[in-house]
């Protein structure tokens, strides 16, 4: 196999090479990509709604049979702009193409059968909804079928929800962030604090060695498998604490996949209260997103009210804006406690604030920066007007292809989690970890159904 | 090289990074790391350049050193060419 770029480098050329050693980056340059060359289409009266083709409605299999008939060239150009996107991305970062390529067809082919189920017009009556289809499917398959080691060069979980979220700025006003990001900072803020502690000072009570708690702790608080493997890395964890960590992680992750959009429909929650509820308390982006996602294909059923895509707003604004880009801080907080107050593990470091910025998930800075370029090109514009071009020319074709890579994303996730190949947790873990999911899940429903209840639900409500 | 020239190098000179106990590969670590691939990434930005130490039996951030240090092969010339 190819060495990555970034391996080995050091200083200045390592952060040169971070540019292309990282998927956070490729996501950026793909994501951001997509949406300036829309942005110029648009601005030449052109669009990318040609190749950002999505299944639409329908009954029958003949229609469906059809659709895919009569648009066989545009999914087939669909299909080559990702392939040579993702393919360029994957080779630079080390994969062959001899076998992402086949892995891709893959996972193109089973996601377009999985969107295709999501557009029949009885699948909410089944709850065929896409993100739970592809999970479940790819849960079942991965467990009890042997894949072929070519296949996981295609199963990037990761990079295809970081491309998600970059294309998913498009839709996202930039007004809305400034409106809403310091109310999902404050309440994440609350709800991570509160949930590290919890699971930090129950585990260090059941005995547990202190920087496994602190693994625990910010895999359950801040962003998951992330989040552990960062602060493992930033406090020198033993190499079997981060493993632990990231069972626990997928376990509940996967819990809260279904508990909480079914949760949240039970209850009647409007989308955007739905949205920020998921985004306080699932533990992982790519989980968090099946379940907005889940829960937006909810919207005007049962009198859950708010517009479809606010419980993905929501979602982003507290998981992204409120969570993820906090994890540097963490780290650091944590790098200076451990090697000021804790039991040494034999190896020095230095706490170094440059840490921050290079645990930095950078691909919201390619969510931020689409948000800005969208908002530019609909500056000025009335909201008819917006509705009727920036709308289906602009802002659609780039949902389409987001809801795309978030298939893709939602197929990988089943298909890479073997149960059996998972680190066993232990009863101490478990406790400590499920002590602050009660009181995560518990916290942020009060404080998205209560607290802010006005705010997230605002956020749902369409515009005048 | 000798112990003594590896001693007198500056921290970041004899850190993890350079060392040949130190493991940082993102797609190895994704294979020694059971689910890190599942809901996680070897490749993401969070990660850093931390990675496993083979001596310590530990998860350590590159920038980390200790007194088992052993320069990997091909560091010294890099460092020489990044200096040049």
């Amino acid at each position: 196999m190819a060495k990555n770029p970034a391996v080995g480098a050091t200083g200045d050329q390592s952060s040169w090479r971070e540019l292309f050693a990282k998927e956070d980056w490729w996501a950026v340059w793909i994501g951001l990509g997509l949406v300036i060359v829309a942005a110029i289409l648009f601005a030449n009266g052109a669009s990318l709604k040609w190749i950002a083709v999505t299944p639409q409605k329908w009954s029958t299999l003949d229609q469906v049979g059809k659709q895919f008939a009569d648009n066989a060239l545009r999914y087939l150009a669909l299909f080559a702009l990702w392939l040579v996107l993702l393919g360029i991305a994957v080779r630079t970062l080390g994969f062959r193409l001899a076998e992402f390529v086949p892995a891709f067809v893959v996972v193109f082919i089973v996601s377009a059968l999985i969107y295709a189920l999501g557009a029949w017009d009885q699948a909410s009556r089944y709850n065929l909804e896409p993100p739970l289809v592809a999970l479940v499917l790819g849960l079942l398959v991965s467990n009890l079928l042997r894949l072929p080691a070519w296949l996981q060069s295609g199963l990037r979980v990761e990079f295809y929800v970081k491309t998600g979220i970059v294309l998913l700025g498009a839709g996202f006003p930039f007004v809305l962030i400034l409106w809403a990001g310091p109310v999902a900072i404050g309440q994440a803020a609350i709800v991570s604090l509160v949930t590290f502690g919890v699971i930090y000072f129950t585990a260090v009570k059941l005995g547990l060695d202190r920087r496994l708690a602190a693994v625990l702790g910010t895999g359950g608080a801040v962003c998951g498998v992330s989040g552990s493997i960062a602060v493992a890395g930033a406090v020198g964890a033993k190499k079997e604490d981060a493993p632990i960590a990231i069972t626990l992680v997928i376990f509940w992750a996967i819990v809260m996949i279904f508990l909480l959009p079914f949760v949240s429909k039970a209850l009647g929650l409007p989308t955007g209260v739905a949205g920020a509820w998921i985004g306080t308390s699932e533990f992982a982006d790519a989980a968090g997103l099946a379940a907005a996602q889940t829960y937006s294909g909810f919207a005007g059923q049962g009198g859950i009210t708010g517009t479809p895509e606010a419980s993905v707003q929501a979602f982003t604004l507290m998981k992204v804006i409120g969570r993820d880009v906090w994890i540097g801080v963490w780290a650091l907080v944590l790098s200076i406690i451990a090697t000021t107050r804790w039991e040494s593990n034999g190896v020095t470091r230095r706490a170094d604030p440059g840490e921050i910025w290079r645990r930095f998930p950078k691909f919201v800075i390619g969510f931020l920066i689409a948000s800005v370029l969208v908002s530019l090109a609909a500056k000025g514009l009335s909201y008819d007007a917006y509705k009727k071009t920036v709308t289906p020319e602009l802002v659609a074709p780039l949902q389409g292809l987001r809801n795309w890579a978030f298939t893709f994303c939602f197929l990988s996730i089943g298909l890479t989690t073997r149960l059996r190949d998972l680190a066993t947790a232990g009863a101490k873990p478990f406790y400590a970890f499920t002590a602050g999911v009660i009181v995560n899940v518990i916290l942020g429903y009060i404080l998205s159904t209560i607290v802010f209840v006005d705010f997230w639900q605002k956020l749902g409500q369409p515009a005048p | 090289m000798n112990l003594s020239a590896a001693t007198q190098r500056s921290p970041a000179a004899r850190s993890c990074a350079a060392c040949s106990h130190f493991r940082s590969d993102p797609r190895e670590l994704e294979a020694s790391i059971p689910g890190l691939r599942s809901f996680g990434s070897g490749y993401a930005s969070v990660r850093a350049d931390d990675g496993l130490c083979t001596v310590h039996d530990r998860y350590l951030s590159a920038a980390s050193f200790c007194a088992s240090f052993a320069e990997r092969p091909g560091v010294t010339a890099q460092n020489q060419r990044n200096a040049s």
